[in-house]
């Protein structure tokens, strides 16, 4: 359990990730880019990443929380010219063959 | 299969259960009448991020279970409109509400192989759906009999199959009933819950008074709406005024609402006072000559020259421009109007 009143980290990444795919939530609002998110993720490999564009800003702590009651690893995020890309990362068996959580 | 809203039943129902070793999945109907959504869809600059969250996420997070968020918003509305045990205080379908996610949650407890229902419900604690003839009807209706378990209440309420079967062990189950919450409050610190949101009556929007008024007029008028978009968040923004059958005009009340509103003024009439500190007041319908008169009006009311005699006012609708000077109407001319 986290304690009361925690924050989310809002740092950015400092390197941008290979992304296997990318979602545009550009203009939907939540809960939609998690319905979306959760719908692409589930047709990908374990292991492939996930690039979601959004400009809803409260997505900074929706997608980890989401990514956290899924198992997925959520690998942080990028802000570029207004809008947000986030970068989730599919658990299970990865290329190297390590099972991940879930 | 949980229903987990994220609030502080749904969050210590689904943990009483996994203190037993039961394995937890949740579930999180989006009807598309979530005030937070509304909220956080209109963006605020100074709302701190996470009291805009999606709590059924951060419940799931700190849980560590998953939380399906499931779109409902269509089928959802009909039961809005039309439901078979009424509405509540306001346009919350409250029992028709509940029936109609348990019945979800059954569809999705067969297609996974779970074995029961639960939810946070509290006997006595809502005077619509919450008392012991409505969670029997609730359960009846949603085909759950004797599948639908509420830890929080279960001592006081008939053994349950999963409880009969030996899956729940009752004697770890709870017998809070009634409204106050000193009992889930004292569950939350034994269990170490240090996060969830403060009780206020839940998110939705359907409870809400003026939004209700708002959403009765929309259909009374047979305005064009689609629950779950920017139609649901309209309604919780700005002033509304009904000024004919055809048409509505909504005022926005601050700089975040004005920039709302300004996305949805392709092909609309949408009014401002030039420099000046102006509302932007958006049309819906068609307002005739007449009635852009009168719409000025509202504007010039609610701009920073309220006290002139007359203000300029422009009126645009794509690429037509409108320059009218009128005088700001009152408020005993405004009333009749306001929704």
């Amino acid at each position: 359990m986290e304690p009361k009143g925690r924050k989310p980290a809002l740092e950015q990444l400092s390197e941008r990730p290979r992304a296997d795919r990318i979602l545009d939530t550009v203009g939907f609002y939540c809960p939609v880019p998690i319905i979306k998110t959760s719908a692409q993720i589930r047709e990908m490999m374990p292991g492939q990443v996930l690039e979601v564009l959004s400009d809803d800003r409260v997505i900074l702590v929706d997608m980890p929380a989401w990514c956290k009651s899924a198992g997925h690893d959520y690998v942080g995020h990028l802000e570029e010219e207004g809008e947000i890309h986030l970068f989730v990362r599919k658990a299970g068996r990865n290329a190297s063959g390590t099972v991940r959580r879930r | 299969m949980g229903l987990i809203s994220g609030g502080l039943d749904s969050t210590l129902a689904a943990r009483v259960l996994m203190e037993q070793g039961i394995e937890v999945h949740g579930l999180n109907y989006a009807t598309g009448f979530c005030s937070n959504d509304q909220r956080r869809a209109v963006g605020r600059p100074g709302d701190a991020l996470h009291r805009l969250r999606n709590e059924a996420l951060r419940a799931g997070a700190d849980l560590g279970i998953e939380v399906d968020i499931v779109p409902v918003e269509k089928e959802y509305f009909s039961i809005v409109t039309h439901p078979k045990f009424g509405h509540g205080a306001n346009m919350n379908p409250c029992i028709d509400c509940r029936i109609f996610m348990l019945k979800k949650a059954k569809e999705q407890m067969d297609a996974l192989g779970a074995h029961f229902v639960f939810t946070g419900e509290v006997l006595g604690q809502r005077p619509m759906s919450q008392h012991l003839s409505a969670l029997r009807t609730i359960e009846r209706e949603a085909g759950l009999e004797g599948l639908l378990l509420r830890p929080l209440s279960a001592r006081h309420l008939p053994e349950t199959i999963p409880e009969k079967r030996g899956w729940v062990d009752r004697a770890r189950l709870l017998a809070i009933s009634g409204r106050s919450r000193r009992g889930q409050l004292a569950l939350a610190e034994i269990l170490e819950i240090g996060e969830f949101p403060q009780p206020s009556g839940g998110c939705c929007s359907l409870t809400d008074e003026t939004f209700s008024r708002r959403l009765r007029d929309v259909l009374a008028h047979q305005v064009p709406f689609e629950p779950g978009t920017e139609d649901s968040v309209l309604l919780k923004v700005g002033r509304h005024f009904r000024v004919s059958h055809q048409v509505k005009v909504v005022v926005g009340r601050d700089e975040a609402e004005n920039v709302f509103l300004a996305r949805h003024v392709a092909g609309k009439w949408w009014f401002e006072v030039p420099d000046a500190g102006s509302p932007l007041v958006l049309v819906q319908g068609d307002p005739d000559p007449e009635l852009r008169r009168f719409i000025a009006g509202i504007t010039a009311r609610y701009s920073s020259r309220k006290a002139e005699r007359e203000v300029d006012v422009v009126a645009t609708r794509d690429g037509t421009r409108e320059h009218l000077r009128v005088a700001p109407l009152t408020d005993e001319a405004l009333d009749p109007h306001r929704i």
